[in-house]
């Protein structure tokens, strides 16, 4: 019966809906974007699109370009700095919200009072929609917002205004407390919100992962008398691997693909932008498709590589690569 | 287009109309401890509504209309000063420092409120500006070169429009409709101060307020008009211009640099 | 042995930081809340005005000054704004549409997911984990990667500002995880009963309708969560397929409501948090569900 026409067909039929979607949104925009990445247009219709082969991403990664008349001039759509402040975004993910998400979970597992209560409340800025926390960080960064007057009121603002500006390079306006806009404060300002909100989500996996752990293997260790952090360091940690794994991954592709927080928190991006946003502006405010698609397909294969690379790192003794 | 303040200050009691009554007036604000102009430095837009100004009255505008169409070039000197003179302004503390993270609702407020003398963006504004005590004035922007601009010469114009598509099924019938939409709109934006006449008001207009009806009176009278850079650009020039004008106002360059970025990225 | 709690000072400093951390996570609301129903006077400061935005003088006829008040409770509680956010801000066509949207997604998600995974796991057919494996890849694979394609496909479809353009990329972003929750459901169901259905005349699709699909009822609520907050707050794509129209969504709605030159911040707070409410209490409801969601899809994977 396996083997007849009718039950191959069916088989197809039930695996239909699910691949029109698949390939339809996923698979063929990828196609058609590395198609449009090695073109330049304007125009939705595609009718002025020239044919450019690597160009757009030589320009993209080049500080500076030379035009026609042979004159070096600044790029700037230059990407290389978006990226690197993904990249950065992607390490503090790594080395500050998932341990503070570790230690969280390590500490609710235990058997707190409330524990239920604790978890559901860390979990909720997960759901909370962007615009509001983007809304909520702009009025804190604000000149005359919460940050700048809890700092006066601790009496630690002018001198930490002084010594910002004294460490301001990329202008010549004194710092008096816009952080989201000077270059070299934007980015981490930025960055705060994002990190947050996303502990709550680490911390459910790692918890629900801890929780699986065999009680047997922890009353023996216990019985032998281990410590808490030793039981922590060398029962849990390595039987939760997995989890952290795919923390791992979460925490750096989410971070090349970070735009809503972002975007809702400054008008501008500039002085803080990250591949998303540049891709939205190049697409949107420039038109130029051609340019935007380059940026979706190094995402792509920036995330790829990095998937690959974290579970390369998490192998070991013949496990798997999934 | 035009400046609305509440006067009477540092012992001004009329909007500077020459350039060099401008920057004076400016120093003795300064000096009282109030900032000039309210600028949004995070909403590129607004810093336009200063900057375009400042090189239309030293360029004059044929000039910078040309520039915007893409007839002429941006390798200028006269911009170049020009750029520098506003980023001069900047830094003498004419425009107020938190500018680089305010939006424009918040100094909008801030200037209704008094903390700002003048504040120079759309003419839409002065439906906004709840005047009932006269203390708000309209006025140009003086002239800095006299030689190439004139007072009279002013930064706006329609930036918005109807269009008719040529496939559409009866295109003379919705032109007219087009047509007398955009007039309604008008008349009824007019009305209410939120935009200006674009004919001549051919009803009664004697509710209209004291400020809207002043910036009618300017725009009847203009010597010239250059549309905002932004809208007659296309997308990307546009962007890219609007790129520099934010790194002009950061500091970032100045006005040799925003004039041989522009030239050598747009041309 | 008697036993007796003992306070240990280590536990109540863990439950006081603790319950900073709560204090963190829980500010956002309260200040959406607030904001909500204050006026753009009292966010930034201003003169004292009643509901439909007219000063409001006192006995000597002059204006009343009110401070700015970014954090506290509102001094006048403007319910007023919920009222304008609703009328003219649309919140209610927008809040409509954001439900449309995303119950139409859950259904393709589901439909999708379900069918496929009954093809993998039950039925046999070479190459069926290589299929598993194809649209694990999903998982992976960033959302923007689909935004200039997608974006210029629906363009000359004429289907941008329609259901359709967010329904069915929502639908396809969620699959792989769907799968992935589906997978995971489907195997605890037992193989016999695959067989007695045969063995009662059964084809494949009978038992799919009649003995699968019933038992995947817990299934059904974790992947319907799991989508309905992939697409409740979802923005990028939001505001590029469905800008203007009857169609647009609430986190566009409510962005939208920041207008381009001018903004009545009260109304925005009440349209966030008209947005909100509904994913709050989902979540208060149904929070089990929800955290077993996320842990099947990444514990499993």
């Amino acid at each position: 019966m396996k083997r007849t026409l009718t039950y191959r067909l069916s088989i197809f039929a039930f695996l239909l809906p699910a691949l029109i979607l698949f390939v339809g949104i996923l698979i063929a925009p990828i196609i058609m974007s590395v198609y449009y990445s090695l073109n330049d247009f304007k125009a939705i219709s595609g009718a002025d699109m020239t044919f450019v082969g690597f160009r757009n991403y030589v320009e993209l990664f080049s500080r500076e370009l030379i035009n026609e008349s042979g004159a070096v001039y600044a790029n700037v759509n230059y990407m290389g700095d978006a990226l690197i402040n993904s990249l950065i975004l992607g390490a503090l993910s790594v080395f500050i919200q998932l341990p503070l998400a570790l230690l969280i979970a390590l500490k609710l597992s235990k058997g707190i009072r409330g524990e239920r209560a604790y978890l559901s409340i860390f979990f909720m800025p997960v759901l909370i929609s962007t615009v509001i926390i983007g809304q909520l960080w702009k009025n804190i960064y604000e000149p005359d917002g919460l940050l700048n007057n809890a700092l006066a009121a601790i009496g630690v603002r002018d001198q930490l205004f002084g010594w910002i500006t004294s460490h301001i390079h990329s202008t010549k306006m004194p710092f008096r407390g816009g952080w989201t806009g000077y270059k070299e404060t934007a980015l981490i300002a930025a960055f705060v919100p994002i990190l947050w909100q996303y502990v709550g989500y680490h911390m459910l996996l790692m918890y629900a992962g801890i929780k699986g752990v065999p009680t047997d293997l922890l009353e023996a260790a216990q019985l032998d008398g281990c410590t808490e952090g030793q039981v922590n360091r060398h029962i849990i940690i390595p039987y939760i691997r997995p989890i952290l794994r795919v923390c791992v991954i979460f925490a750096v592709t989410g971070s090349l693909k970070s735009f809503d927080l972002i975007y809702t928190l400054m008008n501008d991006t500039r002085r803080a932008e990250l591949p998303s946003t540049l891709m939205y502006k190049l697409t949107f405010l420039n038109n130029r498709y051609g340019l935007g698609s380059t940026i979706a397909v190094v995402l792509i294969v920036l995330c790829f590589a990095f998937a690959l690379l974290i579970s390369l790192a998490f192998k070991d003794r013949g496990e798997k690569v999934a | 287009m035009a400046i609305i303040t509440p006067c009477r200050w540092a012992g001004w009691d009329h909007v500077p109309t020459t350039y060099e009554d401008l920057i004076a007036c400016c120093d003795a604000l300064v000096a009282a401890g109030i900032t000039p102009f309210g600028c949004a430095g995070s909403e590129t837009w607004c810093v336009t509504e200063y900057l375009e100004p400042i090189i239309e009255k030293t360029i004059g505008y044929e000039a910078l209309n040309a520039i915007f169409a893409g007839k002429a070039t941006w390798n200028d000197e006269a911009i170049a000063g020009a750029v520098d003179v506003f980023q001069e302004m900047i830094v003498k503390g004419y425009f107020d420092p938190d500018g680089l993270t305010l939006g424009n609702d918040q100094v909008k407020a801030n200037f209704i409120a008094g903390k700002y003398a003048f504040y120079q963006n759309g003419s839409w504004n002065c439906g906004e500006v709840n005047d009932a005590e006269g203390s708000f004035q309209v006025a140009l922007f003086p002239v800095m070169n006299a030689e190439k601009a004139t007072y009279g010469q002013v930064i706006g114009g329609p930036s918005d429009s109807l269009a008719v598509s040529a496939t559409s099924k009866n295109p003379e019938l919705a032109a007219q409709a087009a047509f007398e939409l955009g007039r309604a709109i008008c008349h009824y934006g007019y009305l209410a101060g939120s935009g200006l006449p674009a004919w001549t008001p051919d009803y009664d207009t004697s509710d209209v307020k004291p400020l809207v009806a002043a910036v009618a009176q300017i725009v009847a009278e203009s010597e010239g008009m250059v549309l905002f850079g932004d809208t007659a650009m296309s997308a990307d020039p546009a962007n890219i211009y609007l790129n520099y004008v934010s790194q002009v106002y950061g500091c970032e360059i100045d006005g040799a640099g925003f004039v041989e970025g522009l030239t050598n990225t747009l041309q | 042995m008697r036993e007796f709690k003992k306070f240990k000072a280590s536990t109540v400093l863990i439950h006081v930081l603790l319950l900073v951390l709560v204090v963190i996570n829980l500010f956002p609301l309260y200040w959406m809340m607030t904001f909500s129903l204050k006026d753009n006077d009292e966010i930034f400061g201003g003169y004292l005005k009643d509901d439909s935005g007219a000063i409001i003088y006192d006995a000597n006829e002059q204006k009343i000054p009110v401070e700015r008040n970014m954090i506290g409770l509102p001094r006048t509680w403007r319910w007023n704004n919920y009222v304008r956010a609703l009328n003219t801000g649309n919140m209610g066509r927008y809040f409509l549409n954001s439900l449309v949207v995303s119950a139409l997604a859950i259904l393709l998600t589901l439909l999708a997911a379900f069918m496929a995974t009954y093809a993998m796991t039950r039925m046999v057919w070479k190459g069926r984990k290589m299929m598993n494996k194809f649209f694990m890849l999903g998982l992976t694979i960033p959302i923007h990667a689909a935004l200039v394609p997608v974006f210029l496909i629906l363009s000359r479809l004429k289907l941008l500002d329609t259901y359709t353009a967010l329904v069915v990329p929502y639908a396809a972003f969620s699959l792989s995880m769907g799968i992935l929750i589906s997978i995971g459901f489907m195997g605890d169901i037992p193989y016999d009963l695959d067989e007695a259905a045969f063995l009662d005349g059964c084809n494949e699709w009978g038992t799919f309708g009649r003995i699968i699909l019933p038992l995947m009822m817990p299934a059904t609520a974790t992947v319907g969560i799991y989508t309905f907050l992939q697409c409740w707050n979802e923005l990028l794509f939001a505001t590029i397929f469905v800008s203007k129209g009857q169609y647009v969504t609430l986190p566009v709605g409510v962005k939208q409501l920041v207008g381009q030159h001018t903004t009545d911040w009260g109304p925005v707070g009440a349209a966030l948090a008209i947005a909100t409410i509904p994913t709050m209490i989902v979540y208060v409801l149904l929070s089990r569900r929800i955290q077993e969601g996320f842990i099947a899809g990444a514990v499993k994977g």
